[in-house]
């Protein structure tokens, strides 16, 4: 007999129609049987028909035509510009396992620097891979980044309302996030994270998790 | 399954044509992705100017790095790489320092479970008309962390298969289909208080 949870689980599923039939059976039975989960089922349904609805958040059509003019403005008229394609550091991106190879030699370069007290706190985390991990394992970012900055004598944390510096506790992502419940004072679920070391004292922490693979610029 | 053969097939073609220096054959390619570029944009950066600056400098950067696409991925998927992290430098940009994480279900305002169940109310396009049905998913999914707009973005505005969602974000599937789900669940729940009966 499937419950409620189970059906949520499953949801995304049997919208995406990704569900083998007799599972999706089963769950259309519950969604008959449970008047919650029907009405979120059918709601669910109509929200991804009009996500689905090309008129939605379309593209303005004078917004194609200026498109169209940059394009021929920096790339000229057709014939009159030479072939694309110019190596640059996509390369990068677009293969992870020498941009894995970078990301060591940054480490090392910056776990250097960082010893030589000439690199910032924002750029050592970076060369950490906090941002790197992000990409690589979601889950583990913010306390890989936590245990590596306590182990390196330094605190992570965000400013509450009257400035003070309140630090997450380095054992894990939920302390951190009671703190940001906390203290946060901003408007739109982002909250500035701020770093702090008896050497460099508070400043700003640049782009742990929501970063740019190396690669374009 | 066919046709989306065929337009890869194509899209081979017309990158050929590109690199032997056809520019009109760009522009064709231009005109095929330009608009689910910019929806998912439009989603991610919430605001219609950062989206057509996003659709911009994609292929820009797109036609500037044709020599680093080798096909191994579809042309669509790599265009949409692209966006996203013009999208992410702009997001980055306007916002400076940015954090979160969204592995962990929030403990705070928002839990996964839904807590509106009302049903909605029947054909709402009649009663509300579109364009404010478009502005109500809009409101809606201003309000998601970043990495929630970003799948519900590639998977139910661009219409991508999972799969080619997890290349694209660096995810596992199942992290795809786990953060949809609560994607999905947070957006509707968002809706629910406007539309439900």
């Amino acid at each position: 007999m499937m419950n409620c949870p189970q059906f949520l689980d499953a949801l995304s599923d049997l919208l995406d129609e990704e569900l083998d039939p007799a599972a999706a059976a089963t769950l259309r039975q519950h969604a008959a049987n449970c008047a919650a989960c029907g009405a979120v089922l059918a709601s669910s349904r109509q929200m991804l028909a009009w996500m689905g609805d090309s008129q939605n958040f379309a593209l303005p059509p004078t917004a194609s035509v200026r498109l169209r003019e940059l394009l021929e403005q920096q790339l000229g008229s057709p014939g009159s510009r030479s072939k694309p394609g110019r190596l640059g550091w996509a390369w990068l991106w677009l293969r992870p396992r020498w941009a894995a190879a970078l990301v060591l030699i940054v480490l090392v370069a910056g776990l250097a620097r960082w010893r030589a007290g000439a690199t910032s706190v924002s750029g050592w985390l970076i060369d950490q891979g906090c941002a790197v991990t992000y990409h690589a394992h979601p889950g583990d970012h913010p306390v890989t980044c936590l245990r590596h900055c306590a182990a390196k004598g330094v605190a992570l944390g965000l400013l509450d309302a009257q400035g003070r510096f309140r630090r997450f506790d380095a054992r894990g992502e939920q302390s951190a996030r009671a703190v940001i419940a906390a203290t946060n004072r901003s408007d739109d679920m982002w909250v500035t994270i701020k770093a702090r070391s008896a050497s460099h004292g508070v400043l700003d922490v640049e782009q742990i998790a929501l970063t740019t693979p190396p690669g374009i610029q | 399954m066919a046709e989306s053969a065929a337009v890869v097939d194509d899209d081979q073609e017309l990158l050929q044509r590109v690199r032997a220096g056809e520019r009109e054959a760009f522009y064709t390619l231009v005109s095929r992705y330009e608009r689910p570029l910019y929806r998912s944009a439009l989603a991610i950066t919430r605001n219609p100017t950062d989206a057509e600056d996003v659709v911009q400098e994609t292929f820009l950067r797109a036609y500037e790095h044709l020599a680093q696409f080798r096909g191994e991925a579809k042309f669509q998927t790599w265009l949409t790489q692209i966006a996203l992290n013009t999208a992410r430098m702009k997001l980055r940009k306007n916002h400076g320092a940015l954090w979160e994480s969204l592995d962990q279900p929030r403990a705070t305002e928002e839990g996964v479970l839904p807590r509106d169940v009302r049903e909605w109310r029947e054909n709402p396009e009649q009663q509300l008309g579109r364009e404010e049905i478009e502005a109500l998913l809009h409101q809606a999914l201003k309000g998601l962390p970043a990495g929630y707009r970003e799948v519900l973005a590639l998977r139910d505005l661009q219409l991508l298969s999972t799969q080619e969602t997890a290349e694209i974000l660096g995810l596992s599937v199942a992290n795809v289909k786990t953060r949809l789900l609560r994607a999905r669940l947070q957006l509707r729940e968002r809706l629910a208080a406007h539309l439900g009966r």
